[in-house]
């Protein structure tokens, strides 16, 4: 129960940083004079998109009592994490210029709390992945 | 059935057994390691900046005109990026000023729109002839003199060499890339002083602002002479200053460097000093937590004394559970820092306002070593006395009667 | 004789004073012997256990096992005799909550470096009737089934002596009688029994009774 609570909590608060900080707490960069928006706004697009999946893997770890079922999506919360981090590393990016808000405050706030994330769900993963072989053997015994 | 255990995993499973207390004292040590470690890393990087700025400002003085001091420290320190002008006379008026060895005029113009952002670079026009300061550093990277089209970019700014690079509507080629310092440098573009001057035509037409002055300089970089000081050199311009009636300051690189590098060692050693208190408070924490755990622990000590545990083997128990909570704990917050702080340099300098310049990979690898070897010995030290009353002590460990 | 003491002193201080919890004890223990003390509490029985466990130091006095004296023993050496030829079950319960049953029999063999005998172990827990628990923690045992649990643990190592204190304080007497049939099972493969109880009917189960009085000891009055 305390399992599920705890990731379930902690995988909608990180989704919902991830979706919603870009936007608000750690803002990307305004648009561009003319009105074109810069590389990392598409960043922050795509990240709000995967915050809210991360948010609904949490709600999902809050329902599911099974721990097979919250094995997987623990799991699935992991790779999220990771992708978090690439949005902005590699596959989309951001603005050149290091002292531009994307680069100096957005992009490091991903990258602490995707790896967090990342960090996180992996343990939970081994956690879980342990519960379910020690009652397997229990059960076997 | 399960097995048996062995002295290791019988040591740490006790610490798993007790998991508050376990998760508590990880807490605590890794705060500890989190505190040496983030510490160690913001005061290295803050000396790295500051001894990078004391080396790129190569002159002894620099002449800007009166109320653009504060602007001029934030070209250096890299703020907003600025554009000012005083009359160019002012070059040869202070090259002839007693003590002077060498005068050089600076150009600085800031840029609306770098063309891949909105954040504008301050380019820096320098006069090839006459320049000593920025001059050695493009020397090592691109020796020989730059055309008007040409520039040199700081170790910040988005470009790569062979590329082109957009300022102001007009495109230049970027002949080299200086290494970064951490300071203002890191997001200017070098060009000549002619060069720097048609930018300041094309920031005029795209701002609508005062038309540039004929031969316009912003700053005047002084080299002085062997035997006088700095002090001295000053009074003499200040003195052709007043005799002009014109209103120019001089800046000191000496007392600007050594302002910062004053405040920051104050800043450093307080930083020292914390982490020193942080260390022995985390010690005594640790030493009173781990002696009640073991005055609880009395009678399964004296069990395992009964059944054949030597002296030194419960000594290693002790040791190997408090070792494998500060080594967790210290890895743990080594592991936050480094987390935390490597990403958010440029977050950082922009704070502080000073020069800030992350270690080297060697130099971070020593830190991190450093403040996990210190987080680690807290755990075996604050056992200490508990380990002394375990070698001394019989009667410690017997059971009296009564069965406590 | 197996373990003989001599005139055995322990001295505290108590409130400024010297206080002696056991006075000039002398005492001989003979193989595959069931001995008994008897005593009220605060007489010194397990100050006197735990001198002849050799887990206290006397202030005065000798102790030897199979010959060899205690005082010249290093605490290798006297560790090594505690996990090989004494058998000791404290008072009270003494097993771990943390560890299975099979576990806490083991232990021993984790601070040796001993080969372990888990066969053994297995084949005494069937003998106290414990097999059917030996993957269980000790939350789940009643009182008696812990106390043969300790005692399981102290016979594995097929010691000399084994010395209880209070093995069947608390107990109901159909859990004392399974107890003491232990003993005299052990008795009979030759292992010495030195018992410390304040329960007579316990003490009937002894070939020899003495009794603890303030710290000095006497052969007891017949029962």
């Amino acid at each position: 129960m305390k399992n599920r609570i705890v990731s379930g909590a902690g995988a909608i608060v990180a989704g919902l940083l991830i979706s919603v900080g870009p936007q608000t707490i750690f803002k990307l960069d305004p648009p561009m004079e003319d009105g074109t928006w810069m590389t990392c706004h598409w960043t922050g697009r795509a990240e709000l998109g995967l915050g809210l999946l991360i948010a609904a893997l949490g709600i999902l770890l809050l329902l599911f009592s099974s721990a097979e079922a919250r094995l997987g999506l623990s799991l699935a919360a992991v790779l999220a994490g990771v992708l978090a981090v690439l949005y902005p590393a590699v596959l989309i990016g951001g603005c050149g210029m290091e002292n531009m808000r994307c680069r100096s405050v957005t992009f490091p706030a991903l990258y602490i709390i995707g790896s967090l994330t990342m960090i996180g769900f992996a343990l939970n993963s081994v956690y879980l992945a342990l519960s379910v072989r020690n009652r397997k053997k229990g059960h076997g015994s | 059935m399960s097995g048996e255990k062995n002295f290791l995993s019988f040591a740490l499973g006790d610490l798993l057994r007790r998991p508050f207390r376990t998760v508590a004292l990880l807490f605590l040590v890794c705060a500890l390691s989190f505190g040496l470690f983030a510490g160690s890393l913001i005061s290295l990087s803050l000396q790295n900046g500051t001894d990078a700025l004391s080396k790129r400002l190569g002159a002894d003085l620099l002449v800007v005109p009166r109320g653009y001091e504060r602007r001029t420290q934030g070209i250096l320190l890299g703020g907003e990026p600025s554009t000012f002008y005083m009359d160019a006379a002012w070059t040869q008026r202070i090259a002839g000023a007693k003590g002077v060895r060498a005068a050089s005029p600076q150009l600085f113009v800031a840029t609306l729109n770098a063309d891949c952002c909105s954040s504008p670079v301050q380019i820096v026009g320098f006069d090839q002839k006459t320049d000593f300061t920025v001059g050695p550093w493009i020397g090592s990277a691109r020796p020989g003199p730059l055309s008007m089209d040409e520039i040199v970019i700081g170790g910040a700014v988005n470009g790569s060499v062979g590329g082109r690079f957009k300022l102001l509507g007009r495109s230049y080629a970027v002949a080299a890339k200086l290494d970064r310092t951490g300071t203002g440098f890191d997001s200017s573009v070098f060009m000549t002083l002619q060069a720097a001057r048609r930018a300041a035509v094309d920031y005029v037409k795209k701002t609508g602002g005062a038309e540039v002055p004929a031969g316009a300089v912003s700053s005047v970089a002084v080299s002085l002479r062997d035997g006088y000081s700095a002090g001295d050199v000053e009074d003499n311009i200040g003195g052709a200053a007043d005799a002009a009636h014109q209103k120019i300051s001089v800046i000191s690189a000496e007392k600007f460097v050594g302002s910062l590098s004053g405040s920051l060692r104050r800043t450093i050693g307080f930083a020292a000093a914390l982490c020193c208190l942080l260390w022995v408070l985390s010690v005594v924490v640790l030493a009173v937590v781990f002696s009640v755990a073991l005055n609880e622990r009395k009678r399964e000590f004296g069990l395992l004394r009964s059944l054949g545990a030597t002296k030194g083997k419960l000594v290693s128990l002790v040791l190997l559970e408090a070792g494998g909570v500060s080594l967790a704990g210290g890895i743990l917050g080594v592991g936050l820092g480094a987390l935390l702080l490597l990403p958010s340099g440029a977050f950082l300098q922009q704070s502080l306002n000073l020069p800030y310049l992350q270690p080297s990979a060697p130099q971070l690898a020593a830190l991190a070593a450093a403040s996990l070897v210190l987080a680690f010995a807290a755990g075996p030290v604050s056992t200490l006395a508990s380990v002394v009353r375990l070698c001394r002590d019989d009667a410690y460990l017997v059971i009296r009667e009564g069965g406590i | 004789m197996i373990l003989t003491a001599r005139n055995l002193v322990k001295e505290y201080a108590r409130g400024g004073k010297p206080f002696r919890a056991v006075d000039e004890v002398s005492l001989g223990i003979g193989k595959g012997e069931f001995v008994c003390i008897e005593g009220r509490s605060g007489s010194g029985k397990s100050t006197l256990l735990n001198l002849l466990a050799g887990i206290l130091t006397p202030t005065s006095g000798e102790i030897r096992f199979e010959g060899k004296d205690y005082g010249a023993l290093d605490d290798r050496e006297s560790s090594l005799l505690r996990s090989t030829k004494l058998g000791y079950i404290m008072q009270g319960q003494s097993v771990l909550p943390n560890l299975t049953v099979l576990q806490n029999v083991l232990l021993p063999f984790v601070f040796s470096r001993r080969s372990c005998g888990r066969e053994k172990a297995l084949s005494l827990l069937e003998k106290a009737g414990l097999l059917p628990l030996a993957a269980q923690y000790p939350q789940d045992l009643s009182g008696g089934e812990m106390r043969r649990v300790s005692i399981v643990r102290a016979l594995l190592p097929s010691p000399e002596l084994l010395i209880a204190d209070e093995p069947t304080g608390d107990l109901d007497a159909e859990t004392t009688e399974e107890i003491l049939d232990l003993f005299r099972a052990a008795t009979k493969e030759g292992t010495a029994v030195l018992m410390v109880t304040h329960d007579r009917d316990a003490a009937r189960f002894a070939g020899r009774l003495l009794t603890m009085q303030a710290g000095r000891l006497s052969a007891a009055d017949p029962l």
